[in-house]
């Protein structure tokens, strides 16, 4: 079981996760709207130094807790890392 | 080559603050941050203009027109010719400056214990940004614990974005705190601070003098006491990142980056300020960030007489925040990482590696080699993260027996190989110990 979140502001954009769309919020972590979404995302430091969040965004490995929400963006979870 | 005259690495309070004061008087200064936004995990929010949403105080001065900014950017290399190698969302790039500062600041350096690894528990800091950056919270029941001023911050901040907040775990006992007294009587603003985080958390359970000890399935266990949670987080303070002044051969204290009075290291050249000299908060490091940028202006170009009265404010300012930064320190001792660690505890998370693990290879590594045969054998602490988050375990480990910690490595952080092969650097032939 991985976190559950709660937003505070209701979701104004649609990202693409694993090839499903996802809402999301405009500017928040994708960390965030990734466990919003009840992805199994792990997630530990939340600034980009632990790397146990990373996912791949448009071919780029990333830590999801340091990216921000764009409209559209591809979001793959399990080709990350080692 | 980017020739520039100052380089700061590092957009958070002291970065900035270094930042205002040598563009004020017209250094050429380039800002690098790993972040979209300038402003550092104190000043972090939600996305929108970079300078957007910060006090008008802290960025006082700054003059745009001779910033350049680098944001979502990592310095992945500095090499002793003073160039620095900067890789960025659109490639990579090479800064030779006149001056660089490090202000770098503090990575939360955890303490694993049993259970630590699990799903739900994270740290205070990634509760924290949750609430700043994302304005959303963890849901259901939250318990906040380990040791230190953040914890504090944390768990009122959550209360106040609506959390439920079941529990604040403190290590240090009330009896503690009380020596806190007489430095918050002298520093009203930190005082009504303090006094107002305790008034959010009216109602929350905060237990003083309890260490963490393990987490078993869904549970907290302090000193005897189970606190059920959805979600842990855990603080047990934080640790200067230090990569680049190693990296540059800058001498340290016990606490960080040794800095003479105007903040300069000891290798020339090369200035530090924030948390990267020592934790201890935000005011303290923005008045270094001020006195280094101030400094440097003035070594550079002289400064005016008002720029004179204002370092020495700075200087002022900063060595009050020293002080409360010092009392900090004699309250919130850091406990010793292994304390709470047993066999079966992982230690380090990127390769999975137990104490356990450890202490067998320890027993056979021979004399003096336990580290290397730690990474040799077990690939302890060269994973993803580097060593980030298991290094002050792995450290505390060896115990003194390796001596001091080994130089870092380039990269600092990660890098696309893409940008390694833009820079006109030979960086494989550049680790000067030959072994790269």
């Amino acid at each position: 079981v991985s976190i559950q979140i709660r937003r505070q502001r209701a979701p104004d954009t649609t990202i693409v996760i694993d090839g499903a769309n996802v809402s999301a919020v405009q500017g928040e972590t994708l960390a965030v709207a990734l466990l919003a979404a009840g992805y199994p995302l792990g997630l530990f430091c939340g600034m980009g130094v632990c790397f146990v969040c990373q996912v791949v965004v448009e071919g780029r490995t990333v830590c999801a807790c340091m990216e921000r929400v764009r409209s559209g963006i591809h979001v793959e979870t399990n080709r990350g890392g080692s | 080559v980017g020739e520039v005259e100052v380089l700061i690495v590092g957009a958070g309070p002291a970065g900035i603050g270094a930042a205002a004061e040598t563009t004020r008087h017209g250094l050429q200064t380039v800002l690098v941050d790993s972040r979209e936004q300038p402003g550092g995990q104190f000043y972090a929010r939600p996305t929108g203009a970079a300078w957007a949403g910060l006090p008008d105080e802290v960025t006082e001065g700054l003059n745009l027109d001779y910033l350049e900014m680098r944001p979502a950017s990592e310095v992945w290399a500095a090499f002793p010719d003073m160039t620095f190698g900067v890789a960025g969302p659109y490639g990579g790039e090479l800064f030779r400056p006149r001056c660089v500062v490090l202000a770098t600041g503090a990575f939360e350096a955890p303490i694993p214990f049993p259970g630590w690894d699990a799903a739900g528990v994270i740290s205070a800091g990634a509760a924290q940004l949750m609430v700043k950056e994302s304005l959303a919270v963890p849901s259901g029941r939250v318990v906040v614990a380990g040791s230190g001023p953040f914890l504090l911050v944390v768990a009122s901040q959550l209360v106040q974005a609506g959390a439920q907040v079941t529990a604040v775990i403190e290590a240090v006992h009330t009896l503690g705190h009380v020596r806190m007294l007489p430095a918050l009587a002298m520093r009203p603003r930190r005082a009504t601070e303090t006094l107002r985080y305790l008034l959010r958390l009216r109602g929350v359970n905060v237990e003083r003098g309890r260490k963490v000890l393990a987490v078993e399935s869904g549970c907290l266990i302090c000193d005897g006491k189970r606190h059920p949670f959805d979600v842990l987080c855990v603080g047990h303070g934080f640790k200067p990142r230090l990569e680049l002044s190693r990296l540059l051969g800058c001498e340290e204290t016990r606490l960080g980056v040794r800095v003479d009075h105007l903040q300069q290291t000891t290798i020339s050249c090369v200035w530090a300020a924030g948390e990267v000299t020592g934790i201890g908060g935000v005011e303290l490091s923005h008045s270094e960030g001020r006195v280094a940028g101030l400094a440097i202006a003035d070594q550079m170009r002289g400064i005016p007489a008002d720029s004179r009265r204002r370092l020495r404010t700075w200087v002022r300012r900063r060595r009050l925040a020293a002080s409360f930064a010092s009392t900090l320190r004699s309250v919130f001792a850091r406990p010793e990482p292994l304390a709470a660690a047993t066999d079966a505890t992982c230690i380090c998370r990127c390769e999975s590696v137990t104490l356990g693990t450890m202490r067998r290879v320890a027993q056979v590594a021979p004399e003096g080699d336990i580290a290397r045969s730690l990474k040799a054998l077990l690939r302890c602490g060269m994973g993803p993260c580097q060593g980030a988050t298991c290094w002050d375990a792995i450290e505390s480990f060896v115990g003194g027996i390796e001596g001091t910690p080994p130089r870092p490595r380039l990269p600092v952080g990660v890098v696309r190989v893409g940008t390694l092969a833009e820079s006109d650097k030979p960086v494989v032939a550049l680790g000067e110990d030959g072994r790269k």
